[in-house]
């Protein structure tokens, strides 16, 4: 059963994949699989990016991951955080305020 | 305007010719920024060798060949930046991570004096690494140093002008475009290169002190002593060290030459 406002995964992924290559200028980063993992140098995505990312949830979709999910396990890989944003995506933007954190960086200290 | 930056005196080794002749590791407020392009550097299996577990184990995990080739040059440009203050070989410098002072976590890489008694070598250098797309950069001093470099990015940058310190988002807010989009990135690089000298890492937030509007001078903030420094045509990076005072730069551009 899809509960109200929950948005289809596949064009959540979709969705941030497109964003990740447009803000990247990166076109391999449109077939990114879903056990991708994001941060940690798997993909080489930058803090500023990451940080990019989760503002444009919070745009796109109204969901403020570091503020909802204490643990940040839905950065692990695109799959899990495209999971986290549909579950909680409400269409037409933010329901509420809130100032998305910056992502962990790579841990390589670029 | 950024003042223009100083090439180390004549006689100061390359990085890729360590045994040559040994840099000194700076002084005070002096900063050597040493930059280098990937595509300029070929990484071979010699070189490959004078990575640690940790970094090739990294190294392994990308994804794209891209990205791997990157990470595999700018650990290799470090250690051989690093070889060249020290007089150590690339492969033997031992590296580890300081503790976050926030939460404790293991962070900011630094590297380890050598086992046994102080060595005759001298002081054993701060350092700092950067890589945003092919631009890599390694700051070397005396004292704790912070460097970021980012690549211009292609799409907008407005909303991270709300991670910032709200004095900064305030007079962002009044900045037009593309003023605005360039200063955003501006106060990110000069933020991230402070929290990279403290060592506290950015997961915390970067908002919690201003770096702007001044783009030219020394910003005594946190601690530190940063600055906006120039960097190759799409870039922007910044310098920070510790302690209040001038920041010198002594800068190191140019092709690295192929790691043996």
């Amino acid at each position: 059963m899809t509960r109200a406002g929950q948005a289809d995964l596949a064009a959540v992924t979709d969705d941030l994949r497109a964003f990740l290559a447009s803000a990247t200028r990166r076109d391999e980063l449109l077939n990114l699989p879903p056990t991708a993992p994001l941060f940690g140098g798997t993909v080489g995505l930058d803090s500023l990016t990451g940080t990019l990312l989760l503002r444009e949830i919070h745009r796109r979709f109204g969901v403020d991951v570091a503020g909802e999910d204490l643990n940040l396990d839905s950065l692990a890989t695109l799959g899990t955080l495209a999971a986290f944003v549909a579950q909680r995506a409400r269409p037409g933007g933010p329901a509420a305020p809130g100032t998305p954190r910056p992502p962990r960086p790579p841990e390589d200290g670029s | 305007m950024i003042p223009p930056a100083r090439v180390p005196p004549s006689g100061t080794a390359r990085p890729e010719n360590p045994g040559l002749t040994r840099n000194t590791v700076p002084s005070g407020g002096i900063v050597d920024v040493w930059w280098f392009d990937a595509r300029d550097v070929t990484v071979s299996p010699a070189g490959l060798a004078d990575l640690d577990r940790d970094e090739r184990d990294r190294a392994d995990a990308f994804m794209f060949p891209a990205d791997r080739h990157r990470y595999q040059v700018a650990h290799l440009m470090l250690r051989q930046v690093l070889a060249s203050y020290t007089g150590t070989a690339p492969g033997a410098l031992v590296l580890g991570r300081e503790a976050c002072p926030h939460c404790g976590a293991a962070g900011k890489p630094v590297l380890l004096p050598p086992p046994g008694p102080p060595p005759a070598a001298g002081p054993v250098p701060s350092f700092s690494l950067t890589h945003s797309g092919d631009v890599v950069a390694v700051a070397v001093a005396g004292r704790p140093v912070g460097v970021d470099t980012e690549h211009d990015a292609a799409s907008c940058v407005c909303p991270l002008a709300g991670t910032l310190h709200p004095a900064d988002a305030a007079w962002l807010d009044g900045l037009a475009e593309p003023d605005r989009h360039q200063a955003i990135i501006a106060c990110w690089v000069r933020a991230e290169a402070v929290l990279k000298c403290t060592g506290q890492g950015i997961g915390h937030g970067l908002g919690s002190f201003p770096v702007g509007p001044t783009r030219a001078a020394d910003l005594s903030v946190n601690g530190c002593t940063v600055r906006q420094v120039a960097a190759p045509p799409g870039y922007q990076a910044a310098v920070a060290v510790a302690g209040p005072g001038h920041l010198t730069l002594r800068r190191a551009a140019g092709r690295p030459g192929r790691p043996r």
